[in-house]
């Protein structure tokens, strides 16, 4: 109490003691404050309207490539954003099937506000977890210990914390751009929260500008869809692994395709010289993978089409989404360009699209537990954190929510690792490479994925997420249930050897060492035909018997990653000291000095994949360790 | 997956350019296994032999031609000098058979052992006390320095630019199938067909490099010494005095050296590769091929141990400002060489005054290449020099070569591999895990980052994106 009074000024009172607050109730934050609250710390989301919980501001869907796995992922450890996406979904498809077992993703196009509402929900129905509204403006730092102990907002109340988690967005120091026109604001005209901004740039923390962009929306009832493709979704598939079939009555609302073409392009290429990426106007630094659409005309200047599709919104809304064409260009010329397209011609605007520039944190001052390395109980987490992607956002927030709880109640911190989880590459590639652009997952950037993939997200991840409570009982059984199956059939499968008369009369050639097992390796033969003609006592689940394909059919390229990772893991378990004095080693080349200083890894494996840092520097750092024995931060030992 | 004491290194464990025999040493837990396959020996032949003991036999490549007729011997963990297993074999052959026998071993299997990796395996295993750890730390940082200037000269010539070109192509391809997989409703997946036939010619072409390989590239070996400096210096001369006859064209006109001449010397048992580069001016009248040949002569001093800076002593101003342009463009050690010692005697106080801020007075050297009179004194400081730049041996020449050459031999197994999971037919993303190891293969050399490479790819040639 005393400890906490002593850090407010003059006009501040102390509304409430927490052990974990979250600021922010956007993906990252919600999931956040859930995980915290669920482990059994006291939490407190405080974020500047209750209303927007979960906001998307740009694109209706969530999932797709990479992505779908990371959503997986967090239902594995009991994150909310599977579950909700099956109850908010409009439409669902499988993509890339076909393509191999580690690239297939759900992608779900959802009903924004009905997302928003049962996130706020959910929220509302934890136990542990207070709701505020507020816009948090500083926070409470001790600065003797370099501990931050909680935030207070504008309005002067204070809210004392053992851990606090910033999850703030695209909101701080907020600036939307359109054409000539630019003002601070948040995203959707929300406003933007300045204060805390500057804040942190006073408290020395380095501080970037990134932007981001999103497209117009327009009017339902003006689009001719007759001109348009339509683009049907399946049923059946759902994002977390405790949807039952049936269990959710959702509609299926397609989405359709069209395309831009000369005159739409003749448009935007005379009215350039308006947009402010080529004013200069704009100086934050967007992702390459979102170009706005003046940046695909000018980039791609010998295409004559580029195609776009119309998502919906909501079940219920009026507001489409024009998927692929974001842009900055003045409003009017938004409209002319948008009247060139089929199905566009006679289109309403609803919302013009804008750009937006905000401040974010340098990622390289995080541990892998998303703890601050300078600021002790600091967890930024989402796209503060240098990041783009509701997906991206939740899977940090979940991350940093078990983190800061874990720090309370006196629990091990969490980290996974480049082999365990999407969230421990997303991690890694944060906190060891650092962001020149807003950073989204990609399926290239997770070397070992074809161990990590979304029909396996539950065996990787929910033993972890039992042991830090995080998962219910209904969880727990079903887990248990497909894990017994799988294993038990694929036992079956290396004992079972069918007699060569038996397979003989599918027509099927055979020998000595024909097991079931190899004759699901073979090309033609799949599971369903094995489970028909040689079946197990019970049949299995369809989850199960899709882990027990795979595991068999993959087994080879399984084996050579699985080999890749046994490497991976031995450097990644030779711990470095933290903080690590670089000066003293002697020989290390001048860049790797100065990139290890500045990213002080965890150990020699994430020093290793810190580009500047050559073999040889690895091999220095080996030597150093063995030399100096009595640093007890983990196992030395060649 | 940078340093794993699981892998079998390998190297030549004696000091380059000296005469008698030299030894391949291996050390890991293949060392036995790759001992009897380059005797072309079953291993159980090998086991049952005695550890510690030499045998005669004959030594072979990777496809069964005789190398050389050698010792070999096994000296099983930990009682070894490494605490692993550890196998020499020791010939006579001199440069080329060692380097055979060299890249036979990792053709079956070891990895180039990195600077002073043996010393660091002895060490951390315990064999070495802890005293010698700062040795082994500065051995292992002086190569690698020695290795990080020579880099530009290890990718500059013909083969690097040709494996970085197997790289870009290498990467399209697999930047074409990473982009459908990451923007599925953008990018249409590439045709088995167009896959199939990109890697087959890329496989094709690294064959191709390495059946070329083995006894050309391998047997430049040898200290690089460049003779550098203003046109008419005298470059060429002392080239000539130092081999005893005439191999360069010696002109009193400027600008005679046009292509570089390389000319191997045995210099009391050191070999010396010696570099007679394009005297470098600057100016409009230079012609096409004297340009080219005044590029060569840039990328010489970067790749070169050692340069001999030559200045002309009957020039106004000593060649100073030239010779300190080109100084800082060298990566290895230099001499400055004050030649026409005969023609102007009386200006050489004066010059050695001039230059005491640049170089050593040991690294001042007057000569004459016309009479020969101090070229003796040159070469004995030469040597000297030479002793230091042994250090760098390891990351020139044979070496690069070596590590060159086994980069395209995985690269090429895990093509070999892709293309096999395409003939059967499997998901496009899993021939993506080999591409990526052949990709990681060429990487080490070429030092490229992968992953951001292949994104660098997919932005640059898919309009993809909201
Ligand atoms: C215009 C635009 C386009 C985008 N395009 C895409 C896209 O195409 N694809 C994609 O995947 N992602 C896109 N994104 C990014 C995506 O919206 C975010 O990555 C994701 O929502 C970030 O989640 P978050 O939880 O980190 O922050 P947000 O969702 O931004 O939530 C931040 C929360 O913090 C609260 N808050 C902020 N500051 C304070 C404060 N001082 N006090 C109290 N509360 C505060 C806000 O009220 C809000 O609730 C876009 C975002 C915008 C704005
Ligand atoms: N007096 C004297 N003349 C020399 C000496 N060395 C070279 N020369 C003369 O200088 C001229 C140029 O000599 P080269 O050896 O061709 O000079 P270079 O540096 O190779 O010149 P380029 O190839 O044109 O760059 C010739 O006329 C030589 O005879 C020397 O030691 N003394
Ligand atoms: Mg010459």
């Amino acid at each position: 109490m005393e400890e906490y009074q002593s850090l407010l000024q003059p006009g501040e009172y102390l509304a409430g003691i927490y052990q974990t607050v979250v600021i922010g109730g956007g993906h990252a934050g919600s999931e956040a404050a859930l995980a915290a609250a669920r482990m059994g710390a006291k939490t407190l989301l405080i974020t500047m309207s209750p209303e927007s919980v979960a906001m998307a501001p740009c694109n209706p869907a969530i999932g797709g490539a990479a992505k779908s796995v990371l959503v997986r992922e967090i239902d594995a450890l009991g994150g909310a954003m599977a579950r909700i996406t099956d109850q908010a979904q409009i439409q669902i498809r499988m993509l890339n099937t076909g393509k191999g077992p580690a690239v297939q993703a759900l992608r779900a196009q959802i009903d924004k506000a009905l997302y928003q509402r049962l996130m706020r929900r959910r929220l509302e129905e934890q136990e542990n977890l207070d709701i505020r509204q507020g816009e948090v403006v500083k926070l409470l730092l001790n600065e003797a210990k370099n501990h931050i102990k909680g935030c207070v907002t504008a309005n002067g109340a204070a809210f004392a914390a053992e851990t606090v988690i910033l999850a703030s967005g695209t909101y701080l120091s907020g600036r939307v751009i359109i054409g000539d026109y630019d003002y601070p604001s948040g995203p959707a005209g929300y406003p933007p929260a300045a204060a805390l901004g500057r804040f942190l740039r006073d408290m020395g923390l380095p501080v970037r500008r990134f932007k981001t962009g999103t497209p117009a929306r327009v009017d339902k009832n003006t689009i001719d869809f007759s001109k348009t493709e339509i683009q049907p979704g399946l049923q059946g598939l759902y994002f977390s692994y405790l949807t039952r079939d049936g269990e959710f009555q959702r509609p299926s609302i397609p989405c359709w395709l069209t395309y831009t073409n000369p005159q739409t392009h003749k448009i935007i290429r005379d009215n350039l010289h308006r947009a402010p990426l080529f004013s200069g106007r704009i100086e934050g630094i967007g992702p390459r993978y979102c170009p706005s659409i003046e940046d695909k005309v000018v980039r791609f200047a010998d295409r004559d089409a580029h195609q776009l599709f119309l998502e919906p919104e909501g079940e219920n809304e009026r507001e489409y989404y024009v998927q692929g064409m974001s842009s900055s260009l003045p409003e009017e010329v938004q409209a002319a360009f948008l009247h060139t397209i089929p199905g566009l011609e006679n289109v309403t605007l609803m919302r013009p699209a804008y750009a937006i520039e905000y401040d974010c944190l340098d990622p390289l001052s995080l541990k892998a537990t998303l703890e601050h390395k300078q600021w002790a109980g600091f967890y930024p987490a989402g796209q503060i954190n240098g990041t783009s992607g509701y997906e991206e956002a939740a899977a940090q927030g979940l991350l940093a929510g078990i983190n800061a709880a874990a720090a309370c109640l006196g629990l091990p911190p969490l980290t996974f690792d480049r082999s365990q989880a999407y969230i421990g590459v997303l991690v890694d590639d944060l906190i060891t490479k650092g962001v020149n652009e807003p950073y989204r997952l990609f399926t290239s950037r997770s070397e070992y994925r074809l161990l990590l993939r979304q029909d396996n997200a539950d065996l990787r991840l929910t033993p972890t997420g039992l042991a830090y409570g995080l998962i219910g009982e209904e969880r727990q059984r079903r887990f248990a249930a497909k894990k017994a199956a799988m294993e038990g059939e694929m036992k079956r499968l290396q004992a079972y050897h069918p007699k060569e008369k038996q397979l003989q009369a599918l027509g099927l050639t055979a020998n000595r060492e024909t097991s079931l097992e190899t004759l699901l390796r073979r090309p033609e033969i799949n599971y369903a035909y094995i489970a028909a003609h040689f079946p197990p006592a019970e049949p299995l689940a369809a989850d199960a018997a899709e882990q027990v394909e795979i595991a068999v059919k993959y087994q080879g390229y399984i084996a050579k990653q699985q080999a890749q990772v046994d490497k991976f893991k031995k450097l990644e378990q030779k711990s470095l000291p933290q903080p690590m004095d670089y000066q003293q080693i002697k020989g290390l080349s001048t860049e790797a000095q100065q990139k290890l200083t500045q990213t002080q890894p965890a150990n020699i494996g994430q020093a290793g994949r810190i580009s500047g840092v050559s073999p040889a520097d690895v091999n220095l750092l080996l030597l150093w360790l063995k030399t100096h024995p009595q640093n007890k931060t983990g196992e030395n030992d060649a | 997956m940078k340093s794993n004491e699981q892998q079998t290194i390998a190297a030549i464990a004696t000091p380059p350019g000296q005469g008698g025999i030299g030894i391949v040493r291996l050390s890991g837990p293949a060392a036995a296994d790759i001992l009897a396959a380059c005797q072309n020996i079953p291993l159980s032949e090998q086991q049952r032999r005695q550890p510690r003991r030499l045998y005669l036999h004959d030594l072979f490549d990777e496809r069964g031609r005789l190398i050389d007729r050698g010792l070999t011997v096994y000296m099983p963990g930990p009682a070894s000098y490494t605490g692993e297993d550890v196998a020499e074999i020791q010939c006579h052959g001199g440069p080329q058979s060692l380097s055979q026998i060299l890249a036979t071993a990792l053709s079956h299997g070891a990895r180039l052992a990195q600077a002073g990796e043996f010393s660091l395996r002895a060490f951390l295993n315990g064999k070495i006390d802890l005293s010698q750890a700062e040795a082994i730390g500065d051995l292992i940082s002086a190569k690698t320095a020695a290795g990080a200037r020579n880099a530009a000269g290890q990718l500059a010539g013909r083969l690097g630019k040709h494996i970085g070109e197997l790289e870009r192509r290498l990467t399209a391809v697999q930047a074409a199938i990473t982009a459908a997989v990451d923007f599925p409703d953008e990018v249409d997946e590439p045709q088995r067909r167009h896959i199939a036939e990109q890697l087959a010619a890329v496989a094709a072409e690294v064959q191709a490099l390495l059946d070329k390989a083995p006894a050309g590239q391998i047997l430049r070996q040898g200290l690089g010494v460049a003779l550098a400096g203003p046109v008419n210096a005298g470059k060429s001369s002392l080239l000539n005095q130092i081999l005893g006859f005439d191999r360069a064209i010696v002109t009193s006109c400027p600008g005679t050296t046009r292509d570089m001449l390389e000319e191997y010397i045995d210099l009391d048992g050191l070999p010396l590769l010696l570099r007679d580069t394009a005297g470098i001016r600057q100016g409009e009248d230079i012609s096409e091929p004297e340009r080219i040949g005044i590029d060569k002569s840039r990328q010489a001093l970067a790749r070169s141990q050692i340069v001999l800076l030559v200045a002309d002593l009957t020039a106004a101003d000593f060649s100073r400002p030239h010779i300190l342009s080109l100084a800082s463009a060298c990566a290895g050690q230099t001499l400055l060489v004050l030649n026409k010692q005969d023609a102007a005697a009386e200006r050489l106080a004066e010059a050695k005054a001039l230059y005491s801020a640049d170089f050593a007075a040991a690294d001042i050297l007057p000569i004459s290449a016309k009479t020969g009179q101090g070229v003796a004194e040159l070469l004995a400081r030469l040597k000297e020099k030479a002793g230091a730049a042994q250090l760098w041996q390891e990351e020139d020449g044979l070496l690069v070569n070596a590590r060159q050459r086994q980069a395209l031999q995985l690269a090429v197994g895990h093509i070999r591999e892709a293309q096999q999971a395409l003939a059967e037919d499997l998901p496009q993303d899993l021939i993506t895990i080999d591409l990526e190891a052949a990709l990681t293969a060429l990487a080490a050399i070429s030092g490229r980052e992968v992953g951001e490479e292949v994104l660098n790819d997919i932005f640059r040639n898919f309009c993809v994106g909201k």
